[in-house]
């Protein structure tokens, strides 16, 4: 029986600009341990604002409102004694584009750690070296670790960022559209490692590339107008989706 | 005249005008910089960095309390201004931002800048001059102070929103706390730029005398007490520019040439700091 990590029930989630115009409506779905989820939709479907909803990024922004729940862990992650510190240090993320720290790439990779508390430096070495070994970027970078990160190419700083994220030990990483900036090889770099990390961690990815949801994914959650549409096995949803409206998407009717 | 001739005549035109005003400007530059040049090299010697002044009418004698006044104002004028203006910048551009507070300083700050500086050192004297019944090094140094404040202010905001807010995201979603978000990722970021507007802030307030005047104002004796009275280069130059005594000319012309020389050199490491660091890309 597959675990469940995230659930969320009957979410919501509004914009302080927007006023009382939801813009996830009433979500409910059920992200399974390991593996990645993909969701997937047109531009300004909501599938980000989803995304942000699970490390709660959109606190940052003053006025913002959720309802509903997010069961993480056994606890509703969006009630207000929720450690945000703690539960960003356990739901990691990845941006669209590279977001190395004007620091060397070592530093990079041990912020989160340092974070932390951890102050072993060999523990900390040994750390960054495995985190760099598994984002596949140890044989690039292992005699510059004192460089600058942003003496790295793009790829490569996504790569970064993905050892950064997965230093820290988290239980899942967010990755939003992590390849829209980078050329094909790159991308392909990025789904390998998506590829291999997702036996230990669960990854819940937003990807504009419908292909790309269908190479990397095990499940997909189709998003529109912020409301789930459909979300089930992967398969399922590109060879038989339920929806007529999913069809189109993915086909390429719209959107 | 065909419409294509009449352009190339227009932007003939244009051409002329633009090299006269450049032509114009440079030459009083270049006149001013050269007689500073002229007059100042030939008037410094060891003596003028060494020696108190002589008493008036005697010969020889240096600016040592000058120099030592100037450096001890500058100093502590940075060291109070620097840290209120990277705060305030930082609240502008991180805590407070897009607030209504942030508004109103930051537009306070513009409108400090272009203050007329005597009106500054008006306002020193009245809260740091007549309380205390004499002037005081202190008070010239709060009044340039006072001058720094909104410069850094502003090169710190500027420089603080130049770091994209995706970079802040992202140490926010590896569960940094905001203080630390700023001091570990941000300030890295802008830390160049920064240490430009606080070298611009120095070169600006090196050259200010009005403050001065109504704050630490003169003193022909050497002290490094801040209570007393303290000589600057700048009045320095004032009075010995205006005063009847041929060598005193000689020793404002000396001054002249260090501080314009000081100020150049500061000018010129920030530009290179700038292109240095934004010049790559």
């Amino acid at each position: 029986m597959e675990k469940i990590v995230i659930e969320t029930k009957n979410l919501s989630f509004f914009y302080a600009e927007q006023g009382n115009k939801p813009s996830l409506k009433n979500i409910s779905l059920q992200i399974i341990e390991k593996g990645v989820t993909a969701l997937i939709g047109p531009s300004g479907c909501g599938k980000t604002t989803l995304l942000r909803c699970f490390n709660r990024m959109h606190d940052l922004y003053p006025g913002i409102r959720y309802e509903g729940e997010i069961i993480f862990d056994g606890k509703n992650m969006l009630s207000s004694n929720t450690d945000l510190i703690d539960l960003r240090s356990r739901v990691g993320m990845v941006f669209q584009k590279p977001t190395a720290f004007p620091m060397s790439i070592f530093d990079n990779v041990a912020y989160g750690l340092k974070l932390k508390g951890e102050s072993n430096k060999s523990e900390i070495a040994d750390i960054v070296e495995q985190s760099l070994k598994n984002a596949a970027l140890w044989d690039e970078v292992e005699d510059k670790l004192n460089a600058s990160a942003y003496a790295l190419s793009g790829g490569q700083q996504q790569r970064l960022v993905i050892a950064r994220a997965m230093a820290v030990n988290p239980e899942i990483i967010l990755f939003d559209e992590p390849t829209s900036a980078l050329d094909p090889i790159s991308t392909g770099k990025i789904e390998e490692l998506i590829a291999e990390i997702k036996k230990d961690i669960t990854i819940i990815i937003v990807t504009h590339n419908m292909q790309q949801a269908a190479r990397i994914s095990d499940h997909t959650g189709f998003v529109m107008l912020g409301e789930m549409v459909e979300y089930g096995k992967t398969e399922k949803i590109f060879t038989n989706p339920r929806e007529k409206i999913t069809e189109d998407y993915i086909t390429g009717r719209f959107g | 005249m065909t419409g294509k001739k009449y352009r190339k005549v227009e932007s003939f035109v244009a051409l002329s005008f633009c090299c006269m005003a450049a032509l114009f400007g440079l030459f009083w530059l270049v006149f001013i910089l050269g007689d500073v040049v002229v007059y100042g090299f030939s008037a410094i010697n060891w003596e003028l960095f060494t020696e108190d002044p002589a008493p008036p009418g005697m010969e020889g004698g240096g600016l040592r309390n000058a120099f030592v006044g100037q450096l001890l104002i500058t100093f502590f004028a940075t060291l109070i201004g620097v840290p209120i203006g990277i705060l305030g910048g930082t609240f502008i551009a991180e805590y407070g931002r897009g607030g209504k507070l942030s508004t109103i300083v930051s537009m306070f700050s513009d409108i400090m800048v272009s203050v007329p500086s005597i009106v500054i050192g008006t306002f020193v004297y009245a809260i740091l001059v007549i309380p205390f019944g004499h002037f005081n090094g202190w008070a010239g140094s709060v009044a340039l102070a006072v001058i720094m404040i909104p410069v850094v202010l502003r090169t710190t905001e500027d420089m603080l929103k130049l770091i994209p807010w995706s970079l802040r995201e992202a140490a926010f979603a590896l569960g940094a706390p905001y203080y630390k978000v700023i001091i570990q990722v941000v300030y890295r970021g802008a830390a160049t730029g920064i240490l430009t507007g606080i070298l611009l802030a120095i070169a600006r307030v090196a050259g200010e005398t009005a403050p001065l005047l109504f704050t630490s104002f003169n003193n022909s004796f050497y002290t490094t007490d801040m209570n007393e009275p303290m000589a600057s280069l700048t009045v320095t130059i004032f009075q010995y520019a205006m005063g009847p005594f041929d060598d005193w000319h000689q020793m404002a012309w000396a001054a002249s040439f260090v501080i314009t020389f000081f100020i150049l050199i500061v000018t010129v490491t920030c530009r290179a700091l700038v292109k240095w660091k934004y010049g790559k890309n």
